[in-house]
């Protein structure tokens, strides 16, 4: 079950529905970060740092927004890992951290998509 | 609902494509034409389009965009409020320094940006006073809590009305009374008395005067209080420790507009205003017969109350960052702010002594501090245990309808966070309340579910 801050979700899915453009983020969210997560990894792999970092910060914004505090978490324990690391590539710490945000982010995207097709009308596809 | 009435333009300067989806989104709710951009635009961009509103994110990819703040305000005047996600609590500190006119937390729910949105075109010159208001009056911090005080203040500050201010001890009471004065724009002097801190018998005569022989050691005429603020004010600290005798004589000064000295035949004019200010509960005072009930309608024609520390909890940072600076110059020192989770900590923490508690912290830290950064474990050696969820306990606020229910409604949501060991979806099952009402309730009063999720607002 993924960790996700009702409260926060909720604000932002008000002013999403409203506008009608709650399924195009949630579709950006699932895409960005499954791409996010892959570039990620290719970067510790590269052992290029500062390419990490940036996109860490990038998942932990957005992750913030969608009140998925775990997912948040872990990517400011990873840009914290990030910093202090010189090697990260070899860092199994890294790599242990990486793991569980993938598995979390995965689950939160299917919590996302779960809410958006609750909310659809019963005619739609 | 207010609705801002004229198309503004604002700008979505973030690299990641959902914030830029969500804030656009949200400000158009609000009547604002969102424009959504990955970087910060050229100057030429600025000169061509006027822009009145930028949201923009503390770091864009590898652009640290608060250092940009200074610049952009050059050749543009927009409100700059800048967003960061959680553990930035510090850079978005120094982003308002720069110039920014607010931050926001992108672990906020979205909707609690548009107030802050609005509050800026709100009337956006009388916010600009009332920050200008604040800094001449030497009073530090830019709450919403503080802000209305401020509004209040210059509203009431020209009316010469007798004004009572309550509030716990340490929270700036005659800082406050001095903004009144300087609000009122008398020429006359600020002259400040503290009644609890002299003796009753010498009170009298600091306040009334003494004219020559009055007794054995009157050699000379001396001048009271009263008349020594002729043409400007008068401020009664304390004024709940007056003795009996003397809240008689004082309510027939407000009374008939006139007092005589000790010893003197000849009353004199009371050409002050007078404005009283107390942390003790005069309504029960009144109730247990110990503070007249007469006087306390004489001097309590106008009532603000000076908000705890508690109360202002987005002031912290500014208010440490103030004080840590006039101590470092003090002693000499270069210490810097605490990082973002000791903040945190000083956010969490009850402070029951208010600014004064927070000023002696902040200065034990510097005077004792060998570190690189403001040591919060000298600041709050005593803090273990007294954070706001462990300490607060439920009292009626001088019978102040939505006071009191706010301090029910805390007292009761602690309890329940303590039953559910912090855990909310569990103080939902307990409470039968929806889990996210409870979270609501918590951010409306302040009150910090886990780390960090309460607070650092703006």
């Amino acid at each position: 079950m993924a960790k996700i801050d009702l409260g926060i979700y909720e604000s932002m899915a008000r002013v999403l529905r409203a506008s009608g453009q709650l399924e195009q983020l949630t579709d950006s969210f699932c895409a960005n970060n499954s791409r996010r997560i892959g570039d990620l990894k290719q970067a510790v792999t590269n052992n290029d740092n500062l390419i990490a970092r940036e996109i860490v910060h990038a998942l932990k914004g957005s992750c913030s927004m969608f009140g998925a505090k775990s997912c948040a978490e872990l990517c400011r324990q990873i840009e914290n890992t990030l910093e202090k690391t010189p090697a990260i590539n070899e860092c199994a710490e890294l790599a242990f951290l990486l793991s569980n945000l993938d598995i979390e982010l995965s689950a939160v995207s299917e919590f996302l998509r779960s809410q958006v097709n609750q909310q659809k009308p019963e005619c739609c596809p | 609902m207010h609705i801002i009435r004229s198309r503004r333009i604002a700008l979505v300067i973030d690299d990641t494509e959902e914030s830029r989806i969500i804030y656009s989104a949200a400000l158009k709710s609000i009547g604002f034409e969102p424009i959504p951009l990955s970087e910060i635009p050229s100057r030429d961009f600025f000169e061509h389009k006027p822009i009145d509103l930028i949201l923009l994110d503390m770091r864009l990819g590898s652009v640290d965009a608060v250092s940009r703040i200074q610049d952009i305000l050059k050749y543009c005047s927009a409100k700059i409020v800048v967003m960061t996600a959680f553990g930035s609590i510090d850079k978005a500190v120094e982003a308002v320094r720069n110039g920014a006119a607010g931050f926001f937390l992108k672990s906020d729910p979205v909707d609690s940006l548009l107030p802050k949105i609005k509050s800026l075109f709100t009337d956006s010159t009388a916010h600009d006073q009332v920050e200008t208001f604040l800094e001449e009056c030497g009073i530090k911090g830019r709450s919403r809590t503080l802000i209305d005080l401020a509004k209040l203040i210059l509203q009431v500050g020209p009316t010469g009305s007798t004004i009572l201010i309550n509030g716990e001890s340490g929270t700036g009471k005659e800082l406050i009374a001095q903004a009144i004065h300087r609000a009122s724009s008398v020429q006359g002097p600020f002259v400040a008395i503290n009644c609890s801190a002299i003796p009753e018998h010498l009170l009298e005569s600091e306040l009334f005067g003494v004219k020559r022989g009055a007794f054995t050691d009157a050699k000379q005429d001396r001048r009271g209080v009263l008349d020594a603020a002729s043409g400007g004010t008068i401020f009664l600290d304390e004024i709940g420790e007056l003795q009996p005798s003397l809240q008689a004589k004082l309510l027939r000064v407000i009374q008939e507009c006139e007092f005589t000295p000790l010893g003197g035949t000849q009353p004199a004019k009371l050409r002050a205003r007078i404005i009283c200010a107390t942390n003790r509960n005069l309504m029960q005072m009144m109730q247990d017969q110990t503070f007249r009930e007469d006087l306390y309608y004489r001097i309590a024609v106008i009532t603000l109350r000076a908000p705890s520390l508690r109360e202002r909890l987005d002031d912290i940072p500014i208010l440490v960052e103030h004080f840590m600076g006039f101590y470092n110059r003090k002693c000499g020192k270069h210490l810097k702010m605490p990082c973002d989770h000791d903040i945190d900590t000083l956010l969490q923490y009850e402070w029951p002594g208010n600014i004064r508690e927070l000023q002696n912290a902040v200065e034990r830290a510097v005077v004792l501090g060998t570190g690189e950064r403001l040591d919060i474990g000298l600041m709050l050696p005593q803090a273990a245990g007294t954070t706001k969820e462990s300490s607060r306990k439920f009292t009626l606020s001088d019978l102040n309808y939505k006071a009191s229910v706010d301090d029910f409604e805390r007292s009761f949501l602690l309890e329940l966070l303590r039953a559910a060991n912090g855990n909310l979806s569990e103080a939902a099952r307990l409470s039968g309340i929806y889990r996210a009402n409870i979270y609501r309730m918590a951010k409306r009063l302040n009150i910090g579910i886990g780390r960090g999720s309460a607070h650092g607002k703006n």
